[in-house]
């Protein structure tokens, strides 16, 4: 990538032209390399004379804040574990055989997660919410199978976080195929449904179908029509392999005009089993860019919303996500963990990504598999600050870019230029929505805090060391 | 659409030596993305957040760069305060993309406005009329609209916002329809006769004259071979060749008295005929042969106008209670959409769907004020109303501004008159997201209506 880069400038190639862009300040317009190379001076001597000739040029830029400093960037974590989110990997059974799953979902060893266990979580999620002055605490039902599927503890465990004192907000990824009980139980107890859908009957049915082979796409629709009915606040997450990369489009349409849904994530799926994470060939990586862009004419005509985990301009972010700051992600098998997807302990990078167990008294943190997962993304941060996405891609999703074993990065491959393309056509389309000038809000989550810079990268420091937050010994 | 990865220029040191700095705005043209240049100037002036109405004087024919300054997205102003038109929005029709759309007022207006950002393009004047404009029709390609003020039919172009004629008729003109392969304008007068004027001449090519009836409503088939005309307890289907006196080919009875037929509407596939009557029952026809089909009781009062979307799939109606989808030929209740506003609760006198039949742009109003609004109608959720700054502000809560354009002639915008005047500090953002170190246009009565553009989450 071409970039004249300064601190949080970058300046990115487009058609001729370049799109002159500050990440944290989220402003972007289109200008000359003559324009390009004038900001970088703006904002490199600020108090510098500027030829007259360019005296409007640079009015401009003060015009539009272009040269305001740039606010702080988010902190880093917080090494405090102090998570108010209980999010449980329930189970591994599932009543679909989703042809890309990462988990094998309802292919392994039954793996159920213990109503104790969850109770457990649930109990210091909601402490944890209190002692920090937070409003509410949160219970989240994730992936690696379908949580409706294991029903006592899901339904009991949905009751007992209702009945806590402090204020819950209950949620859940779903496949959608649930039987009259399930939905009306739904219905009334939680707050919302990221529900995993793939389009129109072809693409589902192929894709996602029943553990019998049989069709999903009716009983989906059927809780689809259910939670429009009632207002049911829902997202979906649709899921593209390689075989249906020309069919986003259709699919977006339909999802538009048969439901009542209008916030779409993307995510591709390049590999061709249930094998996990798959990097695409380049040809296949453009057909998805292009499918996507085609996606995005589709659901701006329905003014709906279309989003990729790669590709989030918008945000301002030090790490791809927050499985590992913010929540305590709990496994069947009381493991903590710091990936959603890694959902037992025979994933490739459990060793990475586990950072702790449930035990009866409490959780039980490894500090330093923590700290030293954290450095990882230190490094990842500063290995990408480069890249213009850094600040909304935060060195992406550490589950495709740590190589297993925690010896290091894996290579900066398609799926890298698959995020800086979509994320510039965002900034294209944002600047020509907008007019000449794109301005957004600016999301700063903390303070004081320093750019990555280069972590000191001390292998020394990286051992186990194993810290309870109670006094019996282990 | 494939993203390109162009060559960057080979510019110069910024000392100026071969290129001045220069700004781009993404421009499309048949769907195709391109960059064009755009100026530095009046970008102090009531930027992101405020509301502009831009009006081109003289001068430049290249009305989209003309309106614009630097940030071009209008935030969706409630219709509480502010208004489309100086009078009830009568007709309202989309281009063929989608992208303008244009409303015809009692105001002796037509307005032409950029969807979905609301700026207004282009305004034209009537012939005096004290109805105003009362009809408005778009041909088929997408080419002509065509609009009547007593008793003149104008005749505009979509391609470049102009005039292309205008004639005047004998009589006052009741109703306008393009002929399907968009040669001919059908011109229903007040005396009962239809009159088939040529495209773009505009010149007489027949008439036929249809008994003395007193109609209420008025439909062309999209084949142009029946002309419907609705009156007191019944349809009369015309058909229309040879331009010779006619008398009703149909009948079509429905035998309720005092049940006038206010609204009529043929399906893209002429197959059926939906009207509307006074009573806000609906009843559905076949065309071929003509026969009775359904009845539908829709709820509301009185129906006002009535549309369908381009597949046929889906019909809009509107009364005072508001305005209700449903699917054809079902006839199936989809949404129903009522306008919450405090000034009045009007019901809409026309209503379209947009070509793509994701938006319904519905006009409303009463004398002292028009309302155009656009809804998302999968959803009933209101996506914006258009606004007129300068006509409908309070002239003395308003400022205007003017300044050269490039290429010559005068660009005039005007803004509220902010009494506050605060600039907006660094790293702040106003409600009205005013771009930081530019004036806040925050009035008392505008605060709480100033809506960040909806395309995308912040």
């Amino acid at each position: 990538m071409n970039t004249l880069k300064k601190p949080c400038l970058f300046c990115i190639p487009f058609e001729g032209k370049w799109i002159i862009y500050r990440p944290l300040l989220h402003a972007a317009f289109i200008g000359n390399h003559t324009m390009a190379e004038l900001t970088e001076h703006c904002l490199r001597y600020p108090d510098s004379e500027v030829p007259q000739e360019h005296v409007e040029a640079c009015g401009f830029l003060k015009d539009i804040g272009f040269l305001e400093p740039d606010p702080p960037p988010p902190a880093q974590t917080d090494f405090k574990f102090s998570p108010d989110a209980a999010v449980l990997l329930l189970t591994n059974r599932c009543n679909l055989r989703c042809t890309y799953c990462y988990a094998e979902a309802g292919d392994k060893a039954l793996e159920d997660m213990p109503l104790e266990l969850a109770l457990r979580a649930i109990d210091i999620a909601a402490e944890n919410a209190k002692n920090n002055d937070r409003s509410f605490f949160q219970l989240v039902f994730h992936g690696g199978g379908e949580p409706p599927q294991h029903w006592d503890v899901f339904r009991k465990a949905v009751d007992y976080a209702e009945s806590k004192s402090h204020k819950c907000s209950i949620s859940m990824s779903s496949n959608g195929v649930w039987s009259k009980e399930q939905r009306a139980f739904i219905l009334e107890h939680l707050n919302g449904v990221s529900l995993s859908f793939d389009g129109t009957r072809e693409v589902q049915d192929a894709q996602r179908p029943t553990a019998e082979g049989g069709s999903s796409f009716k009983a989906v629709m059927t809780s689809i029509n259910k939670m429009d009915e009632n207002k049911f606040p829902y997202n979906i997450r649709m899921t593209i392999t390689n075989s249906f990369l020309e069919k986003l489009p259709e699919c977006i349409q339909f999802f538009c005009e048969e439901t009542g849904c209008r916030n779409f994530q993307i995510e591709p799926a390049f590999g061709s089993g249930r094998e996990g994470w798959v990097n695409p060939t380049p040809e296949i990586a453009d057909r998805f860019i292009s499918a996507f862009a085609a996606a995005m004419d589709v659901a701006e005509s329905y003014q709906s919303d279309l989003t990729y985990s790669g590709a989030r301009p918008w945000m301002t972010v030090c790490s791809f996500c927050s499985a590992a700051e913010s929540a305590l992600v709990l496994r069947p098998d009381a493991g903590i963990v710091a990936c959603y997807e890694v959902t037992d302990a025979s994933h490739l990078l459990a060793d990475v990504f586990t950072i702790g167990r449930l035990g009866p008294n409490g959780m039980i943190i490894d500090e330093g598999a923590r700290e030293n997962l954290n450095l990882m993304r230190q490094e990842r941060l500063a290995l990408c600050k480069d890249c213009f996405c850094v600040w909304h891609c935060g060195g992406d999703c550490s589950s495709r870019c740590f190589s297993p074993g925690g010896k290091g990065h894996l290579r900066f491959e398609e799926r890298c230029r698959i995020n800086r393309e979509l994320s510039k056509e965002l900034l294209a389309r944002y600047i020509e929505r907008s007019g000449v000038v794109w301005r957004s809000r600016i999301e700063v989550t903390d303070e004081n805090s320093d750019f990555p810079g280069e972590p000191s990268i001390d292998k020394q420091r990286r051992k186990n060391d194993v810290t309870s937050q109670n006094t019996e010994q282990h | 659409m494939r993203l390109k990865q162009g060559k960057p220029e080979t510019g110069s040191n910024f000392d100026g030596s071969q290129e001045n700095p220069r700004i781009y705005k993404i421009e499309r043209s048949r769907g195709r993305r391109k960059l064009g240049r755009r100026e530095f100037l009046a970008m102090n002036v009531g930027i992101a957040g405020a509301a502009l109405t831009a009006l081109k004087t003289e001068a430049s024919e290249d009305f989209a760069s003309a309106s614009q300054t630097s940030s071009d997205v209008l935030p969706a102003l409630s219709c509480n305060i502010t208004r489309s038109h100086g009078g009830r929005v009568n007709e309202v029709v989309f281009n063929n993309d989608g992208k303008m759309l244009a409303s015809a007022s009692q105001d002796d207006t037509i307005k032409i406005w950029s969807n979905p950002d609301g700026r207004l393009l282009k305004q034209f004047e009537g012939d005096f009329s004290p109805n105003g404009f009362e009809s408005l029709c778009s041909d088929s390609k997408g080419k002509w609209f065509a609009a009547a003020s007593w008793r003149t039919v104008f005749l505009y172009s979509w391609s470049n916002l102009s005039k292309v004629r205008e004639t005047e008729l004998d009589n006052l003109i009741d109703g306008l329809a393009f002929s399907p392969d968009g040669n001919s304008l059908v011109v229903l007068k007040s005396d009962h006769e239809v009159m088939f004027l040529t495209v773009p001449g505009l010149q007489k090519k027949g008439t036929v004259n249809l008994p003395a009836w007193q109609y209420y409503s008025l439909a062309v088939s999209p084949d142009g071979k029946w002309l419907a005309t609705g009156e007191e307890g019944k349809v009369n289907i015309f058909a229309i060749k040879r331009f010779k006196r006619a008398k009703p080919k149909f009948n079509l009875n429905f035998g309720k008295s005092s049940s006038n037929v206010t609204a009529m509407v043929f399906t893209p596939d002429n197959k059926y005929l939906i009207t509307a009557l006074q009573g806000g029952e609906l009843i559905f026809w076949k065309t071929s042969p003509w026969k009775y089909v359904k009845s539908l009781k829709t709820g509301l009062n009185s129906i006002s106008c009535i549309a369908i979307n381009s597949k046929g799939k889906l019909f809009a109606i509107g009364g005072k209670q508001g305005i209700k989808t449903y699917t054809f030929p079902k006839g199936k209740s989809k949404k129903q959409m009522i306008r919450e506003t405090e000034v009045d609760n009007s019901a809409p006198a026309s209503l379209a769907f947009n070509p793509s039949n994701t938006l319904l742009a519905a006009g409303y109003g009463y004398d002292n004020g028009g309302y155009l609004t656009l809804w998302q109608h999968t959803t009933g959720k209101t996506l914006r109303c258009f606004v007129d700054v300068e006509s409908t502000w309070p002239k003395d809560k308003v400022k205007t501004y003017e300044y050269d354009a490039a290429g010559g002639g005068k660009v005039r915008i005007t803004v509220p008159n902010c009494t506050c005047a605060v600039k907006v500090p660094a790293n702040a953002h106003c409600v009205c997201d005013s771009v930081s170190g530019n004036y806040c246009e925050c009035d008392s009565y505008c605060s709480c209506h100033y809506v960040h553009t909806y395309w995308y989450p912040n």
